[in-house]
């Protein structure tokens, strides 16, 4: 995967922090926000997705999803393409109005779906409260680690804007 | 053999309620009822916090309106505090309060009601919801996200972001307003005046369309009641209460909302956790009034504004006296946002907006305070009292969606008589019951943000338990 248009790669952290380890997706932003060059990543720390942020995912050169997942394993750090969806019946909610469909509205309204792709930490304690399960808390540095990597080599692939 | 049809959860509004239509033996429905099943108690949790922390405590309300709520509190505490807000911190607040006012409108017309503008009431399900809009009416749906975006980022350029911002303080606002977040505003309002602008145009062209749904649509005689300024014109920050009849003819005016408890009562039904307000003096629950858009048009004498103008000269072609059906809260809703473009465009070419003194500072100085302000739903009042140290010893909170209370349960009941069929149940049936309660917007306290097809299930259940009937979506 690389850069495929000239606006910033956009990092989405999305999650309930007053939901445990839901808020696994925002607190991973909020730091890597401070590793990655600003110039050249944006990066948003939200309670969920909106169909107004289409727009710019559609200028994106890329955009890189991080959530919290409740059906894997406590702990474990996923990583799969996100692709466009513009199946309504999928959607039960706002809280279920994920990757797909926002770029599905990108590619509806904006023409243009940018590559992207989610990474997620599977949670074990969803309650509501601030902070992580301790298994969440100890994977996180992971998470913020690996997000970095792929963001970092989606900035030196060929033909990523300098 | 009377049934029950229960709609739970009730879908595309704002939080959780459930609907219980109650059927005779020939299936025709005889009893309606709204329920709002959950339960916040900020009124309770406010008590013994001190008064400066209540607009931020208080925009937690609500995470679709915190701005309204930051509003009323900042004015009640404004009032604990007896001071008068320098004249730019209120210019401020009023835009701030108008940027609410666009975003919300836009959320409830574009991406809760427009499906059913676009694709019917009886239209597949599967298609009725935003995603259907942005696959078959993207322009529709590209205006309503614009739309929306703009009342955002004029929350956001204001006060530093989108939800629950912390900006208005008691005593006026913690920051002013720079030239370059001014300009950016303004860049803004021209896309929104043309969005606004063609809105109304396409839709007043759809409404013969609805003409069953304009006629059963809640309409019938109730009182009306919003804000209006000391010339009789639309207010949404301040002013006085006015209440008008359903002939149109002011039965309270220039009533000071500090007084509000004089005129209204606040009932309490078994059903709900939601409360029933009503207008004191008819009792309850004749008392029956409603607020937000479609009131605050009927109220006013004029909006004050050239478009909005002469729009609301057209919208009152409708009828004579006040315009009754709840289906035309839409078309009030678009009317409210091209006066709320015009009105920020006003405010912001004003000399003093950038002005820099935009806080009065005091002690507390009075132990009751009251602050009353127009939210998109309608009148929303905060009133709070404060013991000597100023902590908060006792909240009241009247929101707008529970002014409308009695006039959702009511138009229920006449939607289903004249649309559900208890010996038959279709989709479409129960979508026009829901449909009725989403042209109040409701606001039950932002838990849930339904824009598509969440679960629901419709079952028809016999005195013995037996389901005789069940519909699922």
């Amino acid at each position: 995967m690389s850069c495929g248009a000239e606006g910033p790669v956009l990092i989405i952290g999305f999650g309930n922090q007053l939901r445990g380890d839901d808020g696994a997706g925002p607190a991973a932003a909020e730091r890597l926000e401070a590793l990655l060059p600003a110039d050249r990543v944006v990066v948003w720390s939200c309670h969920q997705l909106v169909p107004e942020m289409a727009e710019p995912v559609a200028g994106a050169a890329a955009v890189v999803f991080i959530d919290a997942a409740a059906d894997s394993p406590p702990g474990e750090i996923r990583m799969r393409e996100a692709a466009p969806v513009v199946d309504s019946s999928i959607i039960t909610q706002t809280h279920g109005f994920d990757p797909g469909h926002l770029l599905g509205c990108a590619q509806y309204l904006f023409g243009r779906a940018p590559r992207a792709v989610l990474f997620s930490v599977g949670g074990e304690d969803f309650s509501i409260r601030e902070g992580f399960s301790p298994t969440v808390a100890q994977a996180m540095d992971e998470l913020v680690a690996r997000v970095r990597q792929f963001v970092e080599g989606l900035l030196s692939a060929p033909g990523a804007r300098a | 053999m009377p049934r029950d049809i229960v709609i739970d959860p009730v879908t595309r509004i704002e939080g959780h309620s459930r609907i219980t239509l109650h059927l005779d033996d020939l299936g025709n429905v005889t009893q309606a009822m709204f329920h709002v099943t959950q339960f916040r108690g900020f009124e309770k949790f406010c008590e013994g916090r001190p008064l400066a922390e209540m607009p931020s405590l208080m925009a937690r309300t609500c995470g679709i309106c915190p701005v309204s709520h930051l509003i009323a509190a900042s004015k009640a505490c404004d009032a604990l505090l007896a001071v008068k807000i320098p004249r730019t911190a209120e210019m401020l607040r009023r835009v701030l309060n108008l940027g609410q006012i666009i975003q919300s409108h836009a959320l409830s017309f574009f991406h809760l009601s427009s499906p059913d503008f676009l694709f019917g009431m009886d239209g597949d399900p599967a298609r009725r919801n935003i995603m259907g809009v942005i696959a078959e009416h993207p322009q529709i749906a590209r205006d309503g996200i614009r739309l929306r975006q703009i009342g955002q980022t004029i929350i956001e350029l204001l006060a530093g972001k989108r939800i629950h911002p912390a900006w208005t303080v008691p005593g006026g606002v913690s920051e002013p307003l720079s030239a370059e977040k001014r300009d950016a505003i303004v860049l803004m309002l021209a896309d929104g005046l043309d969005i606004a602008r063609r809105t109304l145009l396409w839709f007043k062209k759809e409404l013969y369309r609805f003409a069953e749904e304009v006629r059963v649509f809640g309409n019938f005689p109730t009182m009306f009641m919003g804000l209006v300024d000391a010339s009789g014109a639309l207010e949404h920050y301040d002013g006085y209460l006015r209440i008008c009849d359903a002939q149109g003819r002011v039965v309270q005016d220039r009533f000071p909302p500090v007084r509000y408890r004089e005129i209204i009562g606040e009932a309490v039904e078994p059903h709900s956790y939601m409360k029933f307000p009503y207008y004191r003096p008819a009792g309850y629950p004749q008392g029956i009034y409603r607020v937000g858009p479609l009131a605050r048009l009927n109220v006013c004498d004029r909006c004050g504004t050239p478009l909005a103008d002469q729009e609301l000269a057209e919208f009152r072609q409708i009828q004579r006296g006040a315009v009754l059906s709840s289906f035309h809260y839409h078309y009030a809703r678009l009317i409210e946002v091209l006066y709320a473009i015009e009105r920020i465009s006003e405010i912001l070419d004003d000399p003093e907006i950038l002005s820099d003194r935009v806080r009065a500072r005091a002690r507390p100085n009075e132990l009751e305070g009251v602050g009353v302000s127009e939210a998109p739903r309608g009148t929303l009042i905060h009133h709070y009292t404060i013991d000597r140290d100023g902590l908060v010893t006792w909240g009241n909170l009247i929101i707008a969606t529970g002014h409308n209370n009695l006039a959702m349960n009511r138009g229920v009941l006449q939607v289903a008589q004249r649309f559900v069929n208890g010996n038959k149940l279709e989709e479409g049936m129960l979508n026009r019951v829901e449909a009725l309660i989403r042209c109040y917007d409701p606001c039950l306290s932002c838990a849930s943000h339904a824009v598509g097809r969440m679960p629901l299930t419709v079952q028809l259940v016999g005195p013995d338990g037996k389901v005789l009937d069940e519909l699922r979506r």
